[in-house]
Parts: structure tokens; C-alpha cells; sequence
């Protein structure tokens, strides 16, 4: 499917009913607005999603929830409504909205959306083929499903921590909240497009647990596999590999600007040494196998690591390239947004409707090799109504007395 | 070749879905009968292994001497002719031989894409099967193929033809940069992130496309440019807003993260632990409980100006209490209080840990080559009321050439013997 424009839209006529907050869960049903997904995000003056408040905020203007740099990230493409769900006719109108979705998403701690009557056994009574996912930190039920955590506490916990960093420095972790950006969101939205593909040929409903815990622990590769069979852990190696040697980051020209060179072949090590300046290198009993390189790995980063302060990290990286050597300069968000091609192509400027201009980004992921348009974040309860009348065929007067009852506040 | 038959709907009575350990298997796994040409290299490989969990034919292309992951380390212990970074990212999978440089090859990769919803590629432009055949003969071939190209930097644009693996695009997209000390090297996330985020991002791009093939009867190209993919992971949802705005750029922090220090030592290890807004009250009733609080019960402590004034003082605090204490103390006791915490694990952990355990997370998966079961981490996602979706590590190379071609691809036994004496096969 596509829009008018050209767009690719495969999941158009898809519709999510969306409870998920902060960043996992938002992240994931971005991903199915930007392709396409009519999502319906169920938000409340009484519990606002933390990201309308967690800055950044545009200087020099008034205080709005509506103009959040984080929230107009990770919402983009969707509609947001009102519903208070602690108060009866709230529930009920989320229950009616429930039964015209193909995808309830949630992250709530616990059991939050079956104590409302929300829960997967009471939606799928009103809608028998209903896709509903949730991800807590570690479970929906048992001892184990209020406890909580954000993406550092998940990256420690699934051992991320264990297999970063130098060895000799505390398990520091990721600077990023990673798992907020690639296990959580991704595997559940797979998770979910799966069921979708399979509900559409008659697999019925599907109920979907994504524990973050064991989402992020897949992604170890082999750690545990050679754990169980050698008893040994896995090394945290630095920016050290296990079959690439020379495999670092080298000081370029400046302050905290570095270099990654990764070389895995013998002409790739020709190739640096040439570009280098160091055909001696070449000739140098202690480098001349892949093997001899990997028992002088310190000799040799120490070697690149006295020429590479030469060379602006950009300018030494395209030399390498152009030699065939696997390199690029360790760059900061400000070099990507300072490069024409980056900035083009891999972020996008959208305009508030009250008056700020938010830099963001499209999915990375290019239809056709071409960059991917992508909506505006919706102001808080900007949609209210419109969800109402269409989808539930509400008249003005009643939506005006859900307003007056709280339901929608 | 039928692919993607419905299976029988059944109607699944799940009265409560998390008593779900205990139900017996009803459905095979969602998108079983979806077949997958695996074309990938260690950048896109966590794609398909991800769609094998859900279910899907992942068929893995080789040449006939074996890709090169086969010798990727680390290796068994008992036979080094088996890799378990392979054994890891083709678990699940299937393996045919042949050999793309010969000219034979052609009208048989032909009948395998024929056969298959989608192709999943990875590597450098020049390298990619869509390169070397061409997007219109894969297309011709199969005409609603979703064809998925995971590239280090993307099929356009400047940096198309460079070349590089997970820590060359770690690098790039900015990723790198944010690990480490303020004072010290910046580092690659453990475990090949990069790759995994392209992988992740590929594995949905892929379901994207069968939807759409499925609902329609297109196919479609899509690019996943893995540096892209990682860029996610450097933007943190509000860092090019902070920049543009504010001029503010992240750091490198160490020991520091958004809501204070985050990592602290125990007698037995690190946890990991931060007072979320809203649950200061709770790490001081924590600590109060444990006759470790010094002062941190005064209320001036709720101005959260104060607790950024006083980092250091609090954190000696508290590290007061958790190095008293084991990991799994301080981890069960910090959340028992409304805290959260969790131990940074090792992998010992995590084999170990009785709530996996619980849970099944673990599994044992014969591996035909080495002749003995290996435990692999278990699926990113519970989906109650499905059949396991993995019955093996990964294939010995070559294991399905029998299966594929002559019994599925209904190639002549006299064909297949002289293929595979000819060494095309």
C-alpha cells in the first residue's frame, strides 16, 4: 500500500490502541504509525507521559506539554486522545475502542490493565481476534511483575554490563539507555507483526509477553553458549575483537576525537600500513600473520595509536576507505547533524503546531532506497473527538458530556 | 511449492494467559510456512534468527566449503570445527550449499528465490546477491519477493561503497562515542550492537513486507542502512532537539547517568540502582530499615537541586549499605521497597538465575555436528498458546541440500547427484 505520495504504507488500515509510555513501548508503535498504522495513543492529565516533561524544552518559549523534544521523538505518526481509565466510563470507552483495533500495546507494571478490565481475557471478549502485547521488566504476573527498572537497570541485569568496557574498569554498562532503542521496541513490534500476518490467515488471537529482561538477553550473542559449554565468561574486550586484529579506536587530531580501524584480512593490513605511512611495518617480523599481529596486539596499537594523532579522524578514515580498510571516525551527534548527507537523509524537521521546530528522524529503514516521510507528534488530546465520532460514532453533545463527567481528562 | 497455507484456526481457550507455561501447545508458531533466503553475513544475521523464533523457514545460502561464520570464534571446546557464534545466530535454521560463481548457479538460486516470501541480505553494496544478480532478476524470479538489503552505510549516498563491521559502525553512527569514562577511550557496546540493531530493525522490515505481500500480492526493496539502525541508540529521543536547541551534546560518563550514579559495589559484585522520580522515599525507608540512612531521612533530600548538590555524599551512603551486602540482597530487598535496582549480571548469572530458570528461558537444542545438545538463550518474546518455535542449534553445512532441492524444489535425483559431483551443489 502505498499514500498518495508515493510512501509506503503496508500497515494502512491497521489500528493500535496504545497504552505504552516513556520509551520502549512508544518507540515500537512509531515504527507502525511511520509505515502506515492508525495509532491511537490513550493519554491523561492524570498519569502524563513523563516524556512530555523530560526536556528537552524550546528556550524562550511557554511552558507546553505539547512541545517536548523527546516526546515529539518517539510519538511521531500518531493520534493522541484523553481517557481517564480510573473512573468507569473511561474503562468502558477504552473497552469499545479495544474492540475495533487489531493491536493493544501496553507497558503498565503489573497487572494494571486487568485489574481496569482491560486485560487480554476481557478484550478478547469483545474482540476474538485481538493482538495484545505487553513489556514489563521482567513479567506480567507473579512475585516479580511490580518491580521496576529503565533501560540502564535492563542493560546490567541481562548482562550488557558484563560484556562492555575494559576489563579492568568497573561494568560501567552503555552510556545510552539501550535496550529502550533496540530489543524492547523492536522484538515486540516483530512479535506483533508476526501475529498480525498470522491473524490474517486465521490465527485468531494472540497474546504477547515481552519481558525486557529476556528480550535484551538475547541479544548477548554467543556469551551464553560459551559460558554453558567452557565455563568461562566471556572477556569484556574493550573495542578489542576476537578475529579482527589490528581492532580499535586510535586518538585522531583534536580533543576526544578517535579513529575505529578494524582489520581482518592481509590486504587490509597492507592497505593501513601503506596508508599509514609504515611499509616497515610490512617487513616486520612481529605483524607478518594475522595471528603473530593478534599475540602483539598492544605493540601494535600502540604503533597506530603514536601516528593516527597526525590526521583529523575524518580525513585519515576516508583515506582508509578509499584503500579498502574498514574505518570511521568515532563521531559525535553534532558530526552527524553537521553532514549533509546525515542530515538530509537521516533527519527531518517538523514544525509544532504551536510554533517550535522539532529536529527528528525517520525509521532507518529506506523503502526503495529512498528516505521515509514521517508526521508530527500530536499535541495532548488533539484527537479526542475526532477517535470519538469516528470510531465510536459519539455525537458533539455526548463527547461533551464524557468532557463534563471526567472521562476524558 | 506451497508456502504460507493457513493452518487450521483454533479456537484457543485461554482463561488466563499467564498461566500459560501449562497449556498445552495449540498453534505452531505465527509465521510458520513463511520461507526466508538467508543471504546474510554477521550484520544481518540476528534478522533471520529473530524470524526463525517466530516461526519462519529460514533457509541459509553457503558456498559449498561453509560461510565463513563457521570459523568465527568462540569455538566448541570439544570440536574447534564448530563455532558457537554460528551455532548462536543460525539456530533454528537450514543450510543448502551452492556455489554463486559458477555459471550453473544461476537457474538454481533462481528455483530457491522462487521458493521463498523473502530474501534477507547483508554485507558490503558490491558483495550484496542483489548487486551481483540484480533486484529485477531477483523480482523476475519471484515477483512479490520482499527484498530486505542490510549495508554497513546504506545503498546511497557518500558512504556506499565503505565498508566496515559492528565496531566500524558503532563508530560512525555515533554509538561508540557515548560509552566509557569522561577521561578515557570511548568503547563499542559488548556483544556486536551495531549488528544487532541493523538486525532488529531488519527482522521488522522483513514482517513489514510480508504483510504487505500477503495483503496485497506486492513486494517490495527495502534498505536498512546498519548505521542508521545504531543512530537510533545515539539520539536517546531528545539529544538532537538538546543540541539543536540548547547546544547540549551527551558525554561520557562513567559512573554518572540521568537520575544519578548508577551502578554501586556489593560483597559480591555490582547492582545497579536508582531512585526513580517518585521513589526517594523508598531508598531512604530502605536504608532507615537497615540503620543505614545517616542523614538522607531530612527532608531537604526531597529537593531533587539537593540531591544533585549532595551526589557525593549520598552515594558513599549508600554504598555504605550495598557493599555490606550480596547482590541478590540488595536486588531483592531495593525493588521488595519500591526501588529500582537490579544486579549488573554475569553470565554465570543468567544461566543461573532461578527466575529464568523458572521460566524456561533456557534452552537445550541438539547440535547435529558436535552430536550434543547446547543451551541457547530462549525467545525475546512469550507467545502463549504457540509451539516452541526452535527444535535445533544450527545445521551442520549443507544438512537440507536432500530436503530442499529434490524434495521441496523437486529437482531430479540425477541432477542433484551430478550437481553435487560437479561441486555446484
Amino acid at each position: 500500500m502505498s499514500d498518495g505520495n508515493g510512501a509506503w504504507l503496508p500497515l494502512s488500515g491497521v489500528r493500535v490502541l496504545d497504552f505504552t509510555w516513556m520509551v520502549a513501548g512508544p518507540l515500537g508503535t512509531r515504527l507502525l504509525a511511520n509505515y502506515g498504522a492508525d495509532v491511537l495513543k490513550v493519554e491523561s492529565y492524570n498519569r502524563v507521559d513523563r516524556m512530555r516533561e523530560t526536556g528537552p524544552h524550546p528556550p524562550d518559549r511557554p511552558w507546553s506539554y505539547n512541545e517536548d523534544g523527546s516526546f515529539n521523538d518517539v510519538n511521531l505518526g500518531k493520534k493522541s486522545m484523553l481517557l481517564n481509565l480510573n473512573i468507569p466510563a473511561g474503562r468502558e470507552l477504552a473497552r469499545q475502542l479495544a474492540a475495533v483495533s487489531d493491536v493493544v500495546a501496553a507497558n503498565f507494571t503489573g497487572n494494571r490493565l486487568d485489574r481496569w478490565g482491560l486485560g487480554f481475557d476481557d478484550l478478547v471478549k469483545v474482540n476474538p481476534n485481538l493482538i495484545l502485547v505487553n513489556m514489563p521488566v521482567f513479567e506480567s504476573a507473579g512475585p516479580r511483575q511490580r518491580w521496576t527498572g529503565i533501560g540502564t537497570h535492563v542493560n546490567a541485569l541481562a548482562g550488557i554490563n558484563g560484556i562492555s568496557g575494559f576489563p579492568d574498569d568497573p561494568p560501567f554498562g552503555l552510556g545510552p539507555l539501550y535496550p529502550d532503542f533496540s530489543s524492547n521496541p523492536f522484538q515486540a513490534m516483530a512479535a506483533v507483526l508476526a501475529a498480525l500476518i498470522d491473524r490474517d490467515r486465521g490465527g485468531g488471537s494472540q497474546f504477547i509477553e515481552l519481558s525486557q529482561y529476556e528480550s535484551t538477553a538475547a541479544l548477548l550473542g554467543p556469551s551464553i553458549l560459551q559460558y554453558t559449554t567452557t565455563g568461562e565468561h566471556p572477556p569484556r574486550m574493550g573495542n578489542h575483537s576476537d578475529r579482527a586484529c589490528p581492532h580499535n579506536v586510535y586518538p585522531a587530531a583534536g580533543e576526544d576525537r578517535w579513529i575505529a580501524i578494524a582489520v581482518s584480512t592481509d590486504a587490509e593490513w597492507t592497505a593501513l600500513c601503506r596508508t599509514l605511512g609504515h611499509n616497515d611495518w610490512l617487513t616486520d617480523d612481529r605483524f607478518a600473520t594475522i595471528d603473530q599481529r593478534f599475540a602483539q596486539e598492544q605493540a601494535l596499537d600502540d604503533a597506530i595509536a603514536a601516528e593516527t594523532p597526525r590526521w583529523e579522524s575524518h580525513d585519515l578514515a576516508d583515506r582508509l576507505q578509499q584503500a579498502g580498510v574498514p574505518a570511521a571516525p568515532v563521531n559525535t551527534l553534532p558530526d552527524l547533524l553537521a553532514d549533509p548527507w546525515h542530515r538530509e537523509q537521516y533527519f527531518t524537521d517538523l514544525d509544532s503546531p504551536e510554533g517550535a521546530v522539532f529536529t527528528t528522524h525517520p525509521e532507518p529503514l529506506r523503502p526503495f532506497g529512498a528516505k521515509h516521510p514521517v508526521r508530527r507528534s500530536p499535541m495532548m488530546g488533539e484527537h479526542t473527538d475526532e477517535v470519538l465520532q469516528s470510531l465510536l460514532g459519539l455525537k458533539q453533545d455526548e463527547i461533551n458530556a464524557l468532557y463534563t463527567s471526567g472521562a476524558l481528562g | 511449492v506451497s508456502l504460507g497455507a493457513p493452518h487450521p484456526r483454533t479456537t484457543l481457550s485461554c482463561s488466563n494467559q499467564h498461566q500459560w507455561v501449562h497449556l498445552l501447545p495449540a498453534l505452531p508458531p505465527p509465521l510458520t510456512g513463511f520461507r526466508i533466503l538467508d543471504c546474510t553475513d554477521e550484520l544481518g544475521v540476528y534478522a533471520t534468527r529473530l524470524l526463525v523464533e517466530l516461526g519462519a523457514d529460514v533457509i541459509r545460502v553457503e558456498p559449498p566449503e561453509g560461510e565463513p561464520m563457521r570459523r568465527f570464534p568462540p569455538l566448541a571446546p570439544d570440536n574447534e570445527h564448530v563455532s558457537l557464534y554460528h551455532a548462536h545466530f543460525n539456530a533454528g535454521k537450514r543450510s543448502v550449499t551452492l556455489d554463486l560463481e559458477r555459471e550453473e548457479a544461476r537457474a538454481y538460486l533462481r528455483r530457491l528465490v522462487a521458493g521463498c516470501n523473502a530474501v534477507v541480505e547483508s554485507g558490503i553494496v558490491r558483495d550484496l546477491l542483489s548487486t551481483r544478480f540484480g533486484v529485477e532478476w531477483l523480482r523476475e524470479a519471484r515477483p512479490d519477493l520482499v527484498l530486505v538489503s542490510i549495508t554497513p552505510f546504506g545503498t546511497a549516498g557518500p558512504g556506499k561503497d565503505h565498508t566496515g563491521g559492528d565496531l566500524v559502525i558503532a563508530a560512525q553512527s555515533g554509538l561508540l562515542w557515548l560509552s566509557g569514562r569522561p577521561d578515557g577511550p570511548p568503547y563499542r557496546p559488548g556483544g556486536e550492537q551495531a549488528a544487532h540493531m541493523a538486525g532488529l530493525v531488519a527482522a521488522n522490515a522483513t514482517l513489514m513486507g510480508l504483510y504487505d505481500q500477503q495483503r496485497t500480492g506486492r513486494g517490495c526493496h527495502l534498505d536498512v542502512p546498519a548505521n542508521f539502525a545504531a543512530t537510533l541508540t545515539t539520539l536517546q529521543t531528545g539529544n538532537a532537539n538538546a543540541y539543536t536547541w540548547l547546544g547540549r551534546t551527551p558525554t561520557r560518563r562513567g559512573f554518572g547517568m540521568p537520575f544519578g550514579r548508577h551502578i554501586f559495589p556489593t560483597a559480591d559484585g555490582w547492582v545497579a540502582m536508582t531512585a526513580l522520580p517518585g521513589q526517594w522515599p523508598n531508598l531512604v525507608e530502605m536504608l532507615e530499615e537497615h540503620g543505614a540512612a545517616a542523614d538522607l531521612g531530612n527532608p531537604a533530600y526531597l529537593d531533587s537541586k539537593h540531591v544533585v548538590e549532595q551526589a557525593d555524599h549520598i552515594n558513599e551512603v549508600i554504598i555504605g549499605f550495598t557493599s555490606r551486602h550480596s547482590k541478590q540482597y540488595v536486588f531483592h530487598t531495593a525493588q521488595r521497597f519500591g526501588v529500582a535496582a537490579t544486579p549488573v549480571s554475569t553470565t554465570e548469572d543468567i544461566v543461573n538465575d532461578p527466575f529464568l530458570q523458572e521460566r524456561g528461558y533456557l534452552r537445550d537444542l541438539p547440535h547435529a555436528e558436535l552430536g550434543h545438545d547446547l543451551t541457547h538463550p530462549g525467545p525475546p518474546f512469550r507467545l502463549p498458546g504457540r509451539e516452541p518455535a526452535l527444535g535445533a542449534s544450527a545445521p551442520s553445512l549443507g544438512q537440507d541440500n536432500q530436503a530442499i532441492w529434490v524434495d521441496e524444489l523437486g529437482m531430479p535425483a540425477e541432477t542433484f547427484a551430478s550437481c553435487r559431483a560437479t561441486g555446484v551443489l
